[in-house]
C-alpha cells in the first residue's frame, strides 16, 4: 500500500517512467533524502499517459526504451496535448545525435543511465528549474546530417516495418523514384548506407 | 523477421544489459554512501539479483551470436 504523505514546500514531485522494477527500486532509494519525491511509477507509455493526468508531477523522468515504444514518442504525445511538464530522458548508452532528436521531440534534457544518482538528480534539478540539461556524453549529430523531415520519418517507419519501395510509394502517394530519392536523403542524413543501418540508427537516436 | 524486429531485439538486449549494470553500480554507490542497515540489506540483495540476470543476458547474447555465425557459415572465434 502506498502511504500518502503531505508534500513539503521544498519537495519537487517526479513521475518515473521505467520498465525495469529493479531500477525503479533503486531510484526510490537513491532519491531518499533529496528534494525529489516520486509520486508515481509507470512501466509503459500507456501507463505513463494515464498517470501523468492523475498525478500532475512537476517533472518527468522517462526511460528511453519502454515495452510499448520509446520515450521520445511519449514526449511528442504530451507536447501535442499541451502538457508542458519538464522531461528528462534517460538512455542506456550514448548515441550521436540523440540530444538533437530529444530536443526536437520537446524534451528538456537527457542523462545516461550509469547508476550514479547525483547525475540523475543534477539533471532533474536543472530541468525542474526550467533549464535545459542535455548530457554532453551524447556526441552531436555529425555535420551535414540534418534532421529528418516529417515525410522522411514517415517513409522510414514504413522501411522499418519491412515495406518495399513500391509499397512505400503507394502508401505515401508518390512515385517509386521519389521513394528512392527520399531514402538516399535519409541515408545521407543518418550517415548510413543500407536500410537496416538506417532503421537501427533511427532507433538508437530516438527518431523512430 | 522485419528490419524493425531485428533492430528492436538488439536495442532491447543493450537496454537490459545496461539496466543490470545500472542496478549494480547504483546500489553499490548507496552501500558506499549510506550508513543504514535497511539500505545495506536491500542493496546486497539487489546487486546479487542483478548479477544473476546479467549472467543470463550474457548467455542469451552468446547464443544469438552463435546462431548468427552458423547462419553466415562462420565459426565463432
Amino acid at each position: 500500500l502506498e502511504v500518502e504523505r503531505k508534500l513539503t514546500e521544498t519537495e519537487t514531485t517526479v513521475l518515473v517512467v521505467e520498465d525495469d522494477a529493479m531500477v525503479r527500486g533503486w531510484l526510490q532509494l537513491a532519491f531518499e533524502g533529496s528534494e525529489f519525491r516520486i509520486v508515481g511509477e509507470a512501466s509503459s507509455l500507456a501507463e505513463a499517459e494515464e498517470l501523468i493526468e492523475r498525478r500532475r508531477p512537476a517533472v518527468l523522468l522517462v526511460d528511453y526504451r519502454l515495452p510499448d515504444g520509446v520515450g521520445t514518442e511519449l514526449v511528442r504525445v504530451l507536447r501535442r496535448r499541451g502538457v508542458e511538464t519538464p522531461i528528462l530522458l534517460v538512455t542506456a548508452a550514448h548515441e550521436a545525435g540523440f540530444n538533437e532528436a530529444a530536443r526536437a521531440a520537446g524534451a528538456q534534457g537527457s542523462v545516461l543511465k550509469t547508476g550514479r544518482s547525483e547525475e540523475l538528480l543534477d539533471g532533474l534539478r536543472r530541468v525542474a528549474r526550467g533549464e535545459n540539461a542535455f548530457d554532453s556524453r551524447h556526441p552531436p549529430r555529425p555535420p551535414g546530417q540534418a534532421a529528418l523531415s516529417p515525410r522522411e520519418r514517415e517513409a522510414l517507419v514504413l522501411v522499418a516495418a519491412g515495406e518495399t519501395n513500391r509499397a512505400i510509394a503507394a502508401q505515401l502517394g508518390v512515385a517509386d523514384e521519389t521513394v528512392k530519392t527520399m531514402l538516399a536523403r535519409i541515408y545521407a542524413k543518418l550517415g548510413v548506407r543500407r536500410r537496416a543501418e538506417a532503421v537501427s540508427a533511427a532507433h538508437e537516436r530516438g527518431i523512430l | 523477421v522485419s528490419l524493425d524486429a531485428e533492430a528492436d531485439a538488439r536495442t532491447r538486449l543493450r537496454h537490459d544489459l545496461h539496466a543490470r549494470l545500472t542496478v549494480i553500480v547504483g546500489y553499490a554507490e548507496l552501500l558506499r554512501s549510506r550508513d543504514d542497515e535497511r539500505v545495506r540489506q536491500q542493496a546486497v540483495e539487489r546487486i546479487l539479483e542483478a548479477a544473476e540476470l546479467l549472467g543470463r543476458d550474457i548467455e542469451a547474447l552468446f547464443a544469438s551470436w552463435e546462431l548468427l555465425a552458423e547462419r553466415s557459415g562462420d565459426e565463432p572465434a
